[in-house]
């Protein structure tokens, strides 16, 4: 399994971090922008996990995957 | 619509551009200050991905004079969508379906370097069945760190009214009449149950989203200081939203989909005659659109769709509406577009000088409409004089296929029990009186089995 990337960690890091002008031609709202930036922080770090979790999940089954191939293949040379 | 030619009044907030029309053609001006962001959602490959999929609406090159020319970057031509509904006309899974694909949009958006810089409910049209952004200068380049401003107006528009309609009460949908920019948040969060504050969701996005918006509403906050959102972030509230979006559901309550057809009065016999008698009568006059006005479960609006007509099958029913739109989106109906209309009050112009959002006879007249079990409804239900009835079907369409229920009809007769019978003028000779001042009378046919008429009608 690979470990967690470098530049994932930054960018997930610099969540509190990076400032912005607000622009657009709809008010986004300020309270809006202070929660946007919380709740991103938040279900950002749930969906790297998810990303993770997947990734073991998909890492784990392709290794049964693979067992399973040359089993059916002795099974079928006899 | 709108006049052959001249901006249409709903296009003027985005400074990027507008729709106009000229010689009764649809346009849209882009103008020069948008040319970077237009550019780069070629560019990027964003434009293809999108109306590949089916979310964008496609547009082409159109080489005629601007609208304003000192603005203009240049002019599109996109392609036209059939009938403008809005989101207060849609059921459950219409709203929860331009949902999904305003987030997917986003998603996709995202990858691509660019971000949606509104997500209004009113930029999604339903389009050959399904949801499709129609305003093709909703996308900006995304400058990393930048939180994504439209996320306010996406959970007004959408996640509140989809959170009330499915937690609360679907008939809460209406107050997206109200508020032509989405469901205040403080409103929603009032009006939620109590327990949905310990769902994370609707605990994040509604009701800690209200207060942080009544906190900050009359403070003074540096923005260069405030924190931003990374790009993995903001990925995981996309995908939050979606997840959000997707667990929610909503059923009417104790009840069967199966259940819900209207008409119980009929013999299977005489129901199938009534299915020929339309068929034969749109047959003969050839409708390119028709509307199913009281259409239920859509029944007669897919005997209109099948003759080849773009139909928009009307109910004041939201369990009907779901239904129809259910089935048409497992079955791929593409020509059927059913939409939640009170015909006792129907959907009024709004907006900005009342001319935003158009009424929904505004939005007529239409080549043939359906009005079969339905003049009972208007008359006994409604006490609308026989006189206002032809006159309003007069003005709505050029073709009329409208069935006759007399009173001895055991549907009125049910409705009469509970009111005093006040209605002289509810007759056969009065009907045919009123209609044919207005129409010409094309052919009738009664329904074998039944007291009940089909007239096709021309109008005069």
């Amino acid at each position: 399994m690979k470990s967690i990337r470098e530049e994932e960690l930054r960018a997930f890091i610099a969540a509190l971090t990076i400032p912005f002008r607000a622009t657009g031609y709809i008010g986004a709202g300020t309270g809006s922008l202070i929660i946007q930036a919380v709740i991103a922080f938040l279900v950002g770090g749930l969906f790297v996990l998810k990303i993770y979790w997947r990734r073991i999940v998909s890492f784990f089954s392709r290794n049964k995957e693979e067992e399973a191939v040359p089993a059916e293949d002795e099974a079928g040379a006899e | 619509m709108t006049g052959a030619t001249g901006i249409l009044p709903g296009s003027f907030r985005d400074p990027s551009g507008f729709l106009f029309r000229r010689d009764g053609a649809l346009y849209r001006q882009v103008n020069q200050v948008y040319r970077d962001d237009f550019d780069l959602m070629l560019s990027s490959g964003l434009y293809d991905e999108l109306t590949g999929a089916g979310l964008l609406v496609p547009h082409e090159a159109a080489a005629i004079e601007p609208f304003i020319a000192d603005r203009s970057y240049l002019v599109i031509k996109p392609e036209e969508v059939g009938f403008i509904s809005y989101p207060y006309e849609w059921c459950f899974s219409q709203l929860r379906d331009a949902a999904l694909a305003t987030l997917e949009i986003q998603r996709r958006a995202l990858e691509r370097g660019m971000s949606l810089k509104d997500a209004s409910a009113y930029n999604i049209q339903f389009v050959r069945g399904g949801p499709v952004l129609i305003d093709t200068l909703s996308f900006e380049k995304y400058p990393e760190g930048k939180p994504w401003v439209a996320y306010s107006q996406f959970c007004r528009h959408f996640l509140a009214p989809l959170y009330l309609m499915s937690r609360r009460d679907v008939r809460l949908g209406s107050l997206l009449r109200e508020n032509i920019d989405g469901i205040p948040l403080d409103l929603a969060s009032r009006i939620l149950p109590f327990w949905t504050r310990f769902r994370l969701p609707a605990l994040l996005h509604i009701h800690l989203h209200a207060r942080s918006e009544k906190k900050y509403e009359q403070r003074s906050v540096d923005v260069e200081k405030m924190r931003g959102v990374s790009p993995t972030a903001l990925r995981g509230l996309i995908d939050n939203l979606q997840s959000a979006v997707r667990k929610l559901r909503w059923k009417p309550a104790g009840t069967e989909w199966g259940e819900y057809y209207g008409e119980t009065n009929y013999s299977e016999a005489a129901f199938q005659a009534k299915e020929r008698i339309v068929r034969d009568f749109l047959a003969r006059c050839s409708p390119t659109e028709v509307w199913d006005i009281g259409g239920n479960v859509g029944v007669f609006s897919r005997v209109a769709a099948a003759a080849g007509a773009g139909t928009v099958c009307m109910d004041v029913d939201p369990a009907c509406v779901e239904k129809l739109y259910l089935e048409c989106r497992d079955e791929g109906e593409e020509r059927i577009l059913p939409l939640l209309v009170d015909l006792f009050n129907p959907s009024p112009a709004i907006g900005w000088e009342a001319k935003e959002r158009l009424s929904l006879f505004e939005r007529g007249p239409v080549h043939t409409a359906l009005a079969l079990a339905l003049i009972h409804h208007l008359i006994v239900s409604n006490n609308v004089p026989m006189a206002k009835v032809a006159s309003f079907f007069a003005d709505l369409c050029e073709w009329l296929v409208i069935e006759f229920v007399p009173k001895s009809d055991s549907q009125v007769q049910f409705l009469l029990e509970t009111r005093e019978d006040v209605f002289s003028d509810y007759t056969r000779e009065s009907f045919l009186a009123e209609f044919e001042r207005r129409f010409t009378i094309e052919a009738s046919e009664d329904v074998t089995g039944s007291e009940r008429t089909v007239f096709l009608m021309r109008r005069r």
